[in-house]
């Protein structure tokens, strides 16, 4: 019999699903199924279950049972709204990228790495549970605990995020593969930088829907989680790490 | 002489079959490759042999017509050039899905671009060598056995003659014209089924498979995948080297066919007057010129294959190309001055000596060169103009497709530019038969180009197997930079091939004033064509509206093949569920299927319309119409195929600009937009654009060869007499 995963789906919506699929093939059935005819991106994360009671782990194990014919059950959703601040950090594992045409990669929860001072703006996709596009003066780990800490008005009780590649605005010739980020409102972008850089704001939005546009190839360092009490991390791997080991993956992302 | 003719050609085919089965001999690599490469074979097989088989009933029936209409061995040597054209394709096709997998191997075996170079290129030699030898070896036995043994070539033969339906004509020029045009047909099916196969393919795996599912390119979940590079091997290989097959005969022959004339036209001139001796040494010289091309070409064949590779395949490939070029330009030069010289050849209008031939051909030769920098100035990323269409992208389709637009329309001047002025300096240089002369000097070294470019889609090929087959990445790199120069390499061929189309089109077409003359015309004959004369001027409108009727068929074609891909491809991800997954197989046949069927379904429209068009305006409205048509189409498609040519290149090499991480790369708005500019591009630049040189020589030789028909039975002059 399959073994049961649970997966916190974040991107391009949250949710805990309860899976007989290994992250794999839980990943390429969320992102090609055949019956949608869509083909999404797919950020997620495999949980250890039963962490608290907030989630009906029961409800999990009597209908996550292989069908009739054994093929296992590829989703029962355990809950689909306000879900990431009811996770405990110490319970996520792996987290997996899956590309619209479904090739997954998994990356490795590490130590959150210390802020490194002297770039004087960051551009970040927010995930989970919203997804705006934020210009801001704070390094990622300032950022996420600017977010969660309650003091503004925008505030959350927990967020999943990435730093973006940012260019050098003056060429947009030579600027690598990073899709259709800098194609939209370039000169909206500009004025977002020169609000957190020149006229001391500490985020401004770029735009709040830019979900839809969203691509791997353009994370940068990696991928973060923060709450009020913890944070966790999940690095990129670099260019050259992912073309000689997850060399199909990098393709698909069109990261080479 | 013609023994050293047939030796080259047999040598060329023998070095032919030593590479051949020197690839041949070479591991295959993993069971994955072994299989993917077999599925590429079988489908490429089993089109060649579907196209064949309805190309083979097609040239039977011409062959028949001309041998009722004009001559037996009109008829016979049509089906010889068939033969040696198909022969050729066929060869090369075999070759190159042959060579794709033991490219991949090698570049999987050795990790060096170098020795991964030598065996693509091995494998593209077996093509030129193919091209040079069918070629030639055709001809010289049209020399040896209608010149020598049927006396075709000597001084009593040379002459006017009437047939049976008292058509007049000379009768080896029937011969070589009818051989030449052999050629001609089967390259037009073969550039055309090729293209029209290969580009609904590759636009049915790029428009369903990469944009709307996602998948990179060569991943073997893509159901269209198999045939996309089916289509490589049938379309840029077996319909290239037809293609280039057939220039070089339409070279060759139209300065035969001249020089014939010429001969008799000024039998009895009081002055000038051309000696049976001077015009025996007009009608072998080429022959030997190309034969020392030969083996000019391969002895630089030979030289890249035996020399330590280095890792820069461009600097290599190119060092092949010069040394064939070198020695050509050297050994034709030498005999050049040892076979004129003592002749007098005042008549011709030879001024620069004994070596005004050789002059015209190295006018030729520059030309081609200039034509094919011109070519890479206007296609290639290293240069301004690709690089706007990549920058305008940015700003989305419409401007992407607009400056390419403007792209293709300017790259057209300065190549007619220099091919105008070849014209004038062959001309002034030695008269029509220098212009001639240019077009075989250009395409004296085709071995040499054929070989390059048909190393390209090997190497394009063997990119796919190494994906398909899940090599280590570092394979891919190797082959997708030997796929990087094959492309730069087309775009030079393809200048080869139009800027002698243009040269060859203007001697066969002073044949075909020539061919007008009657047997009493021996006291010199003057070439005039009048455009004030309505037939004409009509002719020429016509003329020039046929390469866009003619090239909006193809486009038509391809894009009617197309959709049924798309639909096939959408059908296979929508019914197979688990073809992403990997849990499930692709139907890789039911694609191969719906292509070739495309192809051989839409392949005889544009083929007739090249054949019958001057044949339909000559027996309606006589000589003078077509001379205005010829002219016509002769402007027209060389505009549209420099046009087509080089704004498909540069869509295509914008969007691998961006691919290569500019203006946004993978995935960006620009990314789009030059996808669809590529595919709009696609059908341009490897369907039309290729036909098109091939559609100028068909309608000149076709009317050459019935010129003295319809010129005295046309519905014109019948109606004329009836009302007089």
């Amino acid at each position: 019999m399959s073994e049961m995963h649970y997966y916190l789906t974040l991107f391009p919506t949250e949710s805990l699903i309860a899976s007989m699929l290994d992250p794999d093939k839980f990943g390429a059935y969320m992102t090609t199924s055949s019956k949608r005819g869509s083909h999404e991106r797919l950020v997620f994360i495999e949980l250890d279950g039963g962490f608290s009671g907030d989630f009906d782990w029961n409800y999990a194990k009597e209908r996550c049972v292989p069908h009739r014919n054994g093929e296992p059950k590829h989703s029962v959703y355990l809950s689909v709204y306000r879900v990431l601040e009811k996770i405990p950090f110490s319970a996520l594992r792996t987290m997996y990228l899956t590309t619209p045409d479904g090739r997954t990669l998994g990356l490795e929860k590490s130590a959150f790495p210390a802020d490194r001072p002297g770039k004087p703006y960051h551009v970040y996709q927010e995930l989970c549970p919203v997804q705006p596009l934020v210009v801001s003066s704070l390094a990622p780990g300032a950022f996420g605990e600017y977010i969660v800490n309650g003091e503004s008005k925008i505030s959350l009780p927990a967020l999943c995020y990435c730093d973006l590649k940012v260019i050098d605005l003056d060429d947009l010739e030579h600027t690598g593969h990073i899709g259709p980020m800098y194609d939209h409102n370039l000169g909206h972008l500009i004025e977002c930088i020169a609000a957190v850089t020149e006229r001391g704001k500490v985020t401004k939005t770029l735009d709040r829907t830019f979900a839809g546009n969203f691509r791997f190839q353009i994370v940068n360092d990696g991928f973060a989680l923060v709450n009020k009490k913890e944070k966790a991390w999940y690095a990129m791997p670099s260019e050259e790490e992912l073309t000689s080991k997850y060399y199909d993956w990098s393709r698909s992302a069109m990261i080479i | 002489m013609f023994g050293f003719v047939f030796i080259a050609a047999l040598a060329a085919l023998a070095f032919a079959g030593i590479n051949f089965y020197g690839v041949k001999r070479m591991n295959q690599g993993t069971d994955r490759m072994i299989e993917i490469s077999g599925a590429i074979r079988e489908g490429a097989d089993a089109f060649i042999r579907h196209e064949y088989g309805l190309i083979a009933k097609i040239a039977v029936l011409i062959a028949l017509a001309l041998g009722i209409v004009v001559s037996w061995y009109t008829g016979v040597a049509f089906i010889l050039g068939a033969v040696m054209s198909g022969s050729a394709g066929w060869i090369g096709m075999k070759i190159a899905t042959i060579s794709n997998v033991r490219v991949s191997n090698k570049a999987r075996e050795t990790g060096s671009i170098g020795e991964t170079l030598k065996v693509a290129f091995r494998g593209g030699s077996v093509m030129g060598l193919s091209v040079g030898g069918f070629s030639l070896f055709g001809l010289a036995l049209i020399y040896l056995v209608f010149g020598q043994f049927f006396g075709q070539l000597g001084q009593e033969q040379l002459l006017i003659k009437a047939n049976w339906l008292g058509i007049t004509f000379i009768p080896f020029t029937m011969t070589v014209s009818g051989y030449a045009l052999g050629c001609s047909v089967i390259a037009m099916f073969d550039r055309v089924g090729g293209g029209i196969f290969t580009k609904a393919a590759d636009m049915g795996a790029d428009l369903v498979g990469k944009t709307e599912a996602h998948i990179p390119e060569d991943d073997p979940r893509n159901p269209a995948t198999i045939a996309d590079n089916v289509g490589d091997n049938v379309g840029d290989v077996a319909g290239l080297g037809a293609d280039l097959l057939e220039s070089y005969v339409g070279a060759l022959i139209s300065s035969v066919v001249l020089a014939s004339y010429m001969f008799y036209t000024n039998l009895t001139a009081a002055s000038g007057s051309i000696s049976y001796d001077l015009v025996s040494h007009l009608l072998v010289y080429p022959l030997i010129f190309a034969g020392i091309g030969t083996i000019s070409c391969m002895a630089g064949i030979a030289f890249l294959l035996v020399k330590k590779i280095s890792d820069h395949p461009h600097h290599e490939l190119n060092l092949s190309t010069w040394i064939s070029a070198l020695l050509t330009l050297i050994g034709t030069g030498i005999f050049t001055w040892f076979y004129f010289s003592g002749q007098d050849i005042t008549a011709l209008g030879f001024r620069l000596g004994a070596l005004s031939p050789w002059f015209a051909a190295v006018a030729g030769i520059v030309t081609g060169i200039l034509i094919g920098q011109l070519a890479e100035h206007s296609t290639s990323f290293d240069f301004l103009p690709t690089k706007q269409i990549s920058e305008a992208s940015r700003e989305g389709t419409a401007l992407n497709i607009t400056q390419g637009l403007a792209v293709g329309m300017k790259s057209v001047f300065f190549p007619v530019f220099v091919l105008a002025g070849a014209a004038i300096c062959a001309n002034a240089i030695a008269g029509l038969y220098g212009v001639a002369m240019a077009a075989i000097g250009m395409l004296s070294f085709v071995i040499s180009t054929v070989s390059v470019d048909t190393y390209g889609p090997i190497a394009d090929n063997a990119g796919g197997i190494s994906e398909m087959s899940k090599l280590d990445p570092s394979v891919r790199i190797i082959t997708d930079q030997l796929d990087a120069v094959g492309n730069t390499t087309a775009a030079i061929g393809k200048g080869f091939a139009i800027g002698s189309a243009g040269l060859a089109a203007l001697s066969l077409f002073a044949s075909f004033l020539y061919a007008q003359a009657m047997p009493n015309d021996t006291d010199g004959f003057t070439l005039n064509l009048n455009f004030i004369n309505t037939m004409t001027l009509a002719g020429g409108l016509v003329g020039a509206a046929l390469p866009f009727l003619f090239s909006g068929i193809l486009i038509e074609a391809v894009a009617k093949a197309a959709r049924k891909m798309v639909q096939e491809v959408r059908r296979q991800f929508r019914e197979i569920p688990g073809i992403l997954t990997g849990e499930a197989k692709p139907d890789y046949t039911t694609c191969i299927t719906i292509s070739s069927a495309g192809a051989l379904a839409e392949m005889k429209l544009p083929a007739l319309i090249s054949v019958l068009t001057p044949l339909a305006g000559g027996f309606i409205l006589g000589a003078d119409f077509v001379g205005g048509m010829l002219i016509g189409t002769t402007l027209s498609a060389i505009m549209l195929a420099l046009f087509t040519a080089n704004s498909g290149g540069a869509w295509d090499n914008a969007k691998k600009y961006i691919e290569q991480g500019h203006h946004g790369g993978k995935g960006s708005d620009a990314h789009s937009a030059s996808v669809v500019g590529d595919t709009v591009g696609d059908p341009l630049k490897d369907t039309v654009g290729p036909s098109l040189d091939i559609l100028i020589k068909i309608m000149a030789v076709i009317s050459l060869i019935t010129v003295s028909v319809f010129q005295d039975y046309n519905l014109v002059t019948w109606i004329s007499s009836l009302i007089k």
